[in-house]
């Protein structure tokens, strides 16, 4: 266990000092002054562009430059953002709480409706019913999540009035309930996809047939039999989606204004902020790599064998 | 279970699975030609602004209405479609481009190449599609060529994976063994022997993903770092109609479900492949 925990976390360093070179790298490769790039093109007052020189290193040799941009994003420095005239880490601070609420709240929906669902169709199965899950998952896993965001927001906020159209509001659960249906629907449909082959799978286990020739009630065999061999891919499919939602919404957050990391990384790029887009966004990859870490090791945890294969 | 009842069974679910393909084969063939000759079959066929068309709703003559300039909405959703077509067929042929021989390389030969390639592969395999891109795409900028380069940036690393598995998987077979006995060099093996016989399950899990680039194009072009007009892709249309969607809606259902409907072709299509593919599904 713990072995494989200190593989998979030096793994995960090396990953995260890799992105960070890799963004270093291209942002040397773009043609043109860094601090030009940067600024994306806009005249800076001088006394902002030499302490950005200085901040970068620019005059030094490109192996410290490196240096000084790795040191600095791990002690929280990610610069200074040009449109709002204050420091990356504070407009980081102030939005990513909104984008964890929205994400806690999408991944409680879709596990109880992924899970759900997925039962429902296992159990009830007829030519008709698997066309519908067929026909319902496709669409759901196909359609662009934020254009399923502009329908719902014209059916139930315009046409409708049932629901606010975007923003935050005072935080309510109205406000909640459009970008939550939004965010979930993609994984609501994996999940319960996943969960519905698995459960015919384990349902035609003999196991199964023993616990209902000994007379246990089939709604028990469905619960304590069926769904509890059925249900680890299911929780490891939440994980990783897990991971992909802290790693911020951008374009639900977008469609409903919501007042989170990922709105606010669409500003910046609309205001050529580069600054706050490049800080933002990549703090945004290495807390999904590294959220991606806990939960590959906390399974290890759960299920032996994956701690014990050395296939990656 | 008995026997005949088995084979019905069996005989029935391949059906389904085939016709999957077959829907999703046929729904892509639809939008291919949509997009190519859509343009012939409208009622108007220029693209002139008039304003004193803006924002008109659909109507016999301009079936999906007309955008603020009083654009024709039909003859750009066509034009919209070639692009967001061409960059889900081009950039899974340039990640092919790069992940076949880099795959290939590292399975063949192994060592520290194979180690450098595949740990760089790692780094790819581990950032979140859509942040990744939007990352490089905010250092270069916006534009066709420039998206085509990240997502074979991001995608390469998928097929040089699972192409390179597939090569050590049959690089100490008999046949290769005795094309090295003969004296063939190290590519002319790779090309000549291995390629053939191992590079067909990438090309179709390659093939399965282009629906998914269309789809991440559409949300880069939405979030304004995608392509740059005059090209348009259903995204940028999408995103175009952002600020008046509420009161013009047609300005986005179409643009909207003909980007889904494709990309759904392409999600039958990988879902029939898979379950074809897959024998216990096919006892369900």
């Amino acid at each position: 266990m713990w072995r494989y925990a200190a593989k998979r976390l030096i793994e995960t360093i090396l990953v995260i000092l890799g992105v960070t070179f890799l963004v270093f790298a291209i942002f040397h490769l773009v043609p043109g002054d860094p601090i030009t790039v940067l600024s994306g093109g806009r005249t800076l007052p001088s006394s902002v562009e030499t302490n950005l020189r200085q901040s970068f290193g620019l005059d030094k040799p490109l192996y410290l430059q490196y240096f000084y941009y790795v040191k600095n994003i791990f002690t929280g420095d990610l610069g200074m953002s040009f449109s709002k005239n204050r420091p990356v880490i504070e407009i980081l601070k102030e939005t990513y709480p909104n984008s964890i609420r929205l994400a806690m709240a999408a991944i409680m929906i879709e596990t109880i409706v992924g899970i759900g669902v997925g039962l429902y169709f296992a159990v009830r199965r007829s030519r008709y019913n698997d066309a519908i899950m067929t026909v319902s998952t496709s669409l759901l896993i196909s359609i662009p999540v934020f254009w399923l965001a502009m329908i719902l927001q014209q059916i139930f906020g315009v046409r409708l009035k049932w629901l606010p159209v975007s923003g935050m509001g005072d935080g309510s659960l109205r406000y909640y309930i459009l970008p939550v249906i939004t965010l979930s629907s993609v994984f609501i449909a994996y999940v319960a996809q996943t969960m519905r082959s698995n459960m015919i799978k384990v349902m035609g286990e003999d196991y199964i047939r023993t616990a209902r020739a000994s007379g246990i009630t089939e709604s028990k065999v469905i619960r304590k039999y069926g769904l509890k061999n059925a249900i680890s891919p299911v929780i490891t499919l939440i994980g990783i989606d897990l991971g992909a939602l802290m790693g911020g919404a951008v374009a639900t957050e977008v469609i409903f204004n919501w007042p989170g990391i990922g709105n606010q990384i669409y500003l910046a790029i609309l205001a050529r902020d580069r600054p706050l887009v490049m800080g933002a966004v990549l703090t945004l990859v290495i807390i999904f790599i590294f959220i991606n870490f806990l939960v590959d090791v906390s399974y290890s945890y759960f299920d032996p064998r994956i701690r014990n294969s050395e296939g990656r | 279970m008995p026997k005949s009842e088995k084979a019905k069974l069996m005989g029935e679910s391949q059906n389904m699975f085939n016709n999957k393909i077959i829907i999703g084969t046929v729904m892509i063939l639809f939008f291919i030609l949509f997009s190519v000759f859509g343009t012939l079959i409208g009622p108007s066929s220029d693209l002139s602004q008039d304003y004193d068309l803006s924002l008109k709703p659909p109507s016999l003559e301009h079936p999906f209405g007309t955008d603020l300039l009083g654009r024709d909405m039909y003859i750009r959703a066509v034009q919209g479609g070639r692009i967001s077509l061409l960059v889900g067929f081009l950039s899974i042929i340039v990640s092919l481009l790069v992940g076949l021989p880099l795959g290939a390389i590292a399975g063949y030969y192994g060592g520290w190449i194979d180690t450098l390639i595949m740990r760089s592969a790692d780094i790819f395999l581990s950032m979140p599609t859509i942040l990744g891109a939007l990352l490089i795409m905010a250092l270069i900028g916006p534009g066709l060529i420039n998206i085509l380069i990240v997502f074979s940036m991001l995608g390469w690393a998928y097929i040089a994976r699972l192409f390179r598995s597939n090569v050590i998987s049959i690089k100490n077979s008999d046949f290769i063994l005795s094309a090295r006995g003969l004296g063939a060099s190290g590519p002319r093996i790779i090309f000549r022997h291995i390629a053939p016989n191992s590079v067909g399950p990438v090309l179709l899990f390659a093939l399965m993903n282009i629906g998914t680039a269309i789809l991440a194009e559409s949300v880069l072009s939405f979030l304004g770092v995608g392509l740059q007009p005059p090209v348009v892709s259903w995204g940028y249309l999408l995103s175009e109609s952002v600020t008046r969607y509420m009161v013009a809606p047609w300005l986005m259902y179409f643009p909207g479900a003909l980007l889904t409907l494709t990309v759904i072709g392409f999600t039958l299509i990988g879902e029939g492949v898979s379950s074809a593919f897959d024998p216990k599904e096919r006892y369900e």
